[in-house]
């Protein structure tokens, strides 16, 4: 028997193993829902969702399984919240794994293959199902009661949507591919002697059922803003989260399209190339489909959280946002920008001088909306009379220092001949990760702390170890950003599987970096272990939710 | 579950499925690759194959045709190869059992930048079979078909001269160190002979090496050949000679060699259905054909054509025929002389007077060749009875329209792809009523798709469609047009691509 059937045997005995593992799980919670829709209809109830959210989870639930069967919106948010986390340190096992490879300079650990697949699938995952899920959780868990919302209805589309993507995360994780996060044919459709390349298809597929349900969620998201919201929540009452993802619902709406029927395209060629592989294509036109979204998508990463940010920041200053008009001004400038700013993806790649130019110009012109929403959260620390610094503030605070920081080297990326001499380098990977790991990352722990009063049952989380995660995040984060910037400026080239040895103190302290954040994530586990194990202490509100209310450190309930 | 286990089983659940997600991850499967055997030390077979490497195809010699010619060894053989960088593209020597590419090819060998790099590999064939060789990074153009046979002797050889068949030329050649040479040709000269020729060749060594003569069919040298005479035949004397018979059946194109000297001998012969020779005035005012500046030379495919310049000023006149910018002819000082071109495609081509002023004359390489009368009437064009009845042609037809006066009016055919008229379409044929009283002109339909056709005087009622169906067949892929003079006095011009041309500046 070769070695091919007998991994082909164990992989799929494993796979059966969890399917009836699985199926027992749903039969079991599945029952569970069978009952509370009887107890929906015996109380003449139309919607169960409706019944579990009055009855259930209209009142603080606590973490469990049912949330993978009920369809209420609190239970989708908390889906999407511990599903993203999941993505989150399988992709973040992935990134370790590549840094500790690329301890020496020549591939070690990883060969080129497999570091081009964890690379690919670190990547992809973190984007579309960390970044993107962590916030269609917030927003799903959030929004109903920042919204007051009267129903919740649409718990059947909502959970179709979450599954798709899930089913599309999963295919792109077992997908094995290597193509980058931006499939680019033809090295997507190269038939090749390479694992990663081989099963690049799987990815696809992968890639365009979850943008399906990515789009499903979104609309059923904005259904719940416009139609279910209490009608005395008025527009100008809108929290600015609400603002941030309807916001990035727009952005996802109006960008998805054109890569869908690209990836749809590119999918097709498998089979009959004649899209991407053509002599009469241009090698430009993928690209252009690619990034009319993927640049979007970096921002659909970030608004959000910048929206938590103007939730979190008043809850210990006890003041309002300094200015609510400029914080949805300035998100809804990134919005407009956000769909004018993609060639700059693709200033080396020959689109000409004028749109070059044109990018340029607009890309500097995100400056100012970033730079409003960052004046308006400084402002709004500048005039507190206390600022507490709690482990949420504190992720906050770091993340608005490594916003700036990865900001402004962005900024420069916008100059054509700066664009031209570090793209392709680690500049690139400093200047997003400083963003992604600040922003994104840090703001989802920082909520997922102010949640986690709610999602224990009344629990306090560790502030000591809380702190540590934080404290291990933030330098190991900036240790490795940083390293990243210095090394890349001096054109040490990213995304490869080894390097000269020239660029090897920049890679070990990168490297450092990557396990201190690496060790920070163990302090986040141990809080969860211990602080669950403890018994209930302390009210199971959390002041997220509300608006208008002042924080405290471990409870999170309103004071 | 007791609810205060939750984080424990969340925090262990997660370090679990990211562990078994890194686990997955690092388990590629590798065994789908092909490899190729190892080299035994004890091969007896080895062969030599070049390979240009360059984004259209591969193939055995520098220059535009791209062929990816078809390999055949012998099971058992070694096969060296040696690839070239053409087109500074990175490429992959590729090669996979079966007839087409498959993502487990064992990777023989990878090439890149800068241009003329050569890259060497081996590959041991020990199973008889189709095996595919292909670049991994042009799957679409770069790739071939390898045959691997019991024995090569049934690999290709010129059909058998039948019985009584009458031998109806006779070509004399030496192999030299530098070149296959013929007293009047010069080195390497191309041989042009009409189809079902048979060829008697008398070889002569010139050389205290090994030598041989090799012919395949194709534009190649290729291992897909006969060996017509081999070394021993030939020996290592000079003086020495051999002969055979060439029985060229089919049309197309052959290549000659020495394969102990592929590098200096390689020599073409244009097989053709078809001759043709025409003589051209060369004056002042371009090429002309029996004194008109501007004529249409329709050549059906596959044609040997001889045309003859006649100069009888004293100036200094240069020609070009169209795509090979660098055929170009040189001819000064009352004189004339002959150029044999090998018509093997279909295409629109154009023979250029480049100097002392610039005209054009076209010619046609056909394949089908239709005659149309067209009736002008009042109510539309009348085709075999029928009003503006729409037309349907191959493509690489040839139409020569005659358009006939029978409404006493001005009249026109004019031809323009779409489904419309447009302004800037061709007038092809033209007469006034008083002047003739019927007129033709030649069409060259060398696209696939919809023209319109109509008269500029009554575009509203004379316009028909013409649908040119798509031939279906390789033709009019490449343009493959050789040049060279009938009496080898300016054999060095031909050309084989812009690459490795060097164009003469001869002054005859």
């Amino acid at each position: 028997m070769s070695a091919y059937v007998t991994t082909l045997t164990i992989d799929g005995a494993i796979v059966a193993i969890v399917s009836i593992i699985i199926f027992a799980l749903y039969l079991v919670l599945n029952s569970r829902k069978d009952l509370i829709s009887k107890m929906a209809n015996a109380e003449g109830y139309d919607s169960e969702g409706q019944f579990v959210r009055d009855y259930v989870a209209g009142k603080p639930r606590e973490l469990g399984l049912s949330i993978f069967v009920n369809d209420d919106a609190k239970s989708l948010g908390m889906r999407y919240i511990v599903t993203s986390l999941f993505f989150f340190f399988i992709a973040g096992a992935f990134g370790l794994t590549m840094r500790l490879s690329l301890t020496s300079p020549n591939p070690s650990l990883l060969t080129p293959d497999e570091y081009n697949v964890l690379l690919t699938e670190h990547a992809t995952l973190m984007i579309y199902m960390w970044a993107v899920g962590s916030a269609l959780g917030f927003g799903y868990y959030l929004l109903p009661s920042h919204l007051k919302v009267f129903r919740d209805i649409r718990g059947v589309f909502s959970s179709i949507g979450y599954w798709l993507w899930l089913l599309g995360g999963a295919l792109i994780l077992v997908s094995h591919s290597s193509v980058r996060w931006y499939f680019y044919p033809p090295l997507s459709l190269q038939l090749n002697q390479n694992g990663g390349g081989l099963y690049a298809w799987l990815s696809v597929l992968g890639i365009e059922i979850l943008f399906v349900g990515l789009i499903i969620t979104s609309i059923t998201i904005l259904f719940i803003i416009l139609f279910d919201r209490s009608p005395e929540v008025k527009r100008n009452q809108f929290t600015l989260f609400t603002w941030s993802i309807i916001f990035t619902i727009i952005m996802i709406l109006v960008s998805s399209p054109p890569i869908m029927v690209g990836f749809a395209l590119l999918f097709y060629d498998y089979f009959n190339p004649i899209f991407f592989t053509a002599a009469s294509h241009s090698v430009l036109l993928f690209t252009i489909l690619f990034w009319f979204w993927g640049h979007p998508i970096v921002y659909i990463a970030i608004i959000p959280y910048f929206g938590l940010i103007y939730e979190i920041i008043p809850k210990f200053t006890g003041k309002q946002i300094f200015s609510y008009k400029s914080g949805v001004i300035g998100l809804g400038l990134l919005l407009i920008l956000s769909e004018l700013v993609w060639g700059h993806h693709l200033f080396n790649s020959g689109l000409g001088f004028a749109w070059v130019l044109f990018f340029s110009t607009t890309s500097f012109l995100v400056v100012i909306p970033s730079a409003i929403t960052i004046f308006n959260y400084i402002a709004s620390l500048w005039s507190a009379e206390r600022i507490r610094i709690t482990t949420p503030m504190l992720f906050v605070i770091n993340g608005i220092i490594d916003f700036i920081i990865g900001g402004v080297v962005g900024v420069m990326q916008s100059a054509f001949p700066v664009n031209a001499d570090v793209h392709g380098t680690y500049v690139i990977t400093g200047h997003f990760h400083f963003i992604f790991l600040g922003i994104t990352t840090g703001i989802s722990f920082a909520a997922f702390y102010m949640l986690f009063p709610t999602l224990s049952g009344g629990r306090k989380y560790d502030v000591k170890l809380a702190r540590l995660h934080f404290y291990f995040t933030a330098a190991g984060s900036m240790l490795m950003s940083s390293a990243w910037l210095l090394g890349g400026f001096l054109g040490m080239p990213r995304a490869t599987a080894g390097y000269f040895p020239f660029f090897q103190p920049y890679q070990l302290a990168s490297i450092a970096g990557g396990f201190i954040i690496g060790i920070g994530q163990i302090f986040f586990l141990w809080n969860m272990g211990k602080s669950w194990l403890k018994a209930p202490s302390v009210d199971n509100q959390n002041c997220l939710e509300q608006v208008n209310v002042i924080s405290t450190e471990m409870t999170g309930g309103a004071q | 579950m007791n609810s205060k286990f939750v984080g424990v089983a969340f925090a262990v659940m997660l370090v679990a499925v990211a562990g078994l997600s890194l686990a997955y991850e690092l388990n590629i499967p590798e065994v789908h690759a092909f490899k190729l055997p190892p080299v035994p030390s004890d091969a007896k077979i080895y062969r030599d194959v070049t390979l240009y490497a360059e984004e259209p195809g591969w193939d055995a010699n520098l220059g535009p045709a791209k062929t990816n010619p078809t390999l055949v060894f012998q099971v058992g053989t070694v096969v060296n190869f040696t690839v070239i960088e053409e087109d500074t593209l990175p490429h992959t020597l590729a090669i996979n059992p079966g007839p087409k590419e498959l993502s487990n090819a064992d990777i023989v060998l990878s090439i890149g930048p800068p241009q003329y790099s050569v890259v060497h590999g081996q590959a041991y064939f020990n199973k008889i079979g189709v095996y595919t060789y292909w670049c991994t990074v042009h799957p679409l153009t770069m790739v071939g078909l390898i045959y691997v046979n019991k024995t090569v002797s049934t690999s290709y050889s010129l059909p058998k001269l039948p019985a009584n068949y009458p031998v109806n030329y006779s070509q004399t050649l030496t192999i030299n160190s530098n070149g296959i040479a013929n007293r009047s040709k010069g080195l390497d000269p191309t041989l042009y002979y009409p189809t079902g020729s048979a060829v008697n060749f008398t070889i002569t060594q010139n050389t205290t090496t090994n030598a041989s003569f090799n012919i395949a069919y194709g534009s190649n040298v290729s291992s897909y050949n006969e060996t017509a005479l081999n070394a021993t035949q030939l020996g290592r004397t000079p003086g020495k000679s051999a002969s055979f018979i060439a029985y060229l059946k089919s049309p197309g194109e052959y290549t000659y060699w020495d394969q102990y000297n592929v590098a200096d001998t390689v020599g073409h012969i244009y097989v053709a259905n078809n001759s043709l020779k025409r003589s051209l005035q060369v004056t002042n005012g371009g090429i002309k054909l029996s004194g008109h500046a501007r004529f249409q030379l329709p050549i059906v495919n596959s044609t040997n054509a001889v045309f003859t310049l006649n100069d009888s000023s004293h100036i200094y006149y240069n020609f070009s025929i169209s795509g090979y910018s660098f055929e170009t002819l040189n001819i000064s000082g009352n004189r004339s002389i002959s150029f044999n071109f090998s018509f093997i495609q279909p295409a629109s081509l154009l023979f250029n007077q480049i100097k002392p002023v610039s005209h054009s004359n076209s010619i046609y390489v056909y394949l089908y060749m239709v005659n149309v009368s067209v009736n002008a009437t009042l109510t539309g064009y009348v085709i075999d009875g029928i009003v503006n009845q729409n037309l349907q042609f191959t493509q690489y037809t040839v139409v020569n329209f005659t358009l006939n006066n029978t409404d006493s009016l001005n009249n026109t055919i004019a031809i323009n792809p779409g489904n419309a008229e447009n302004s800037s379409s061709s007038i092809i044929v033209a007469y006034t009523p008083s002047s003739v009283s019927s007129a033709s002109g030649y069409f060259y339909f060398v696209e696939a798709g919809n023209y319109t056709m109509w008269d500029t005087y009554h575009p509203s009622s004379n316009v028909l469609l013409i649908t040119v169906i798509s031939f279906g067949g390789s033709a009019g892929s490449a343009l493959s047009v050789r040049i060279s003079s009938i009496d080898g006095s300016i054999s060095g011009i031909q050309l084989m691509s812009a690459d490795v041309m060097s164009c003469p500046s001869k002054t005859y």
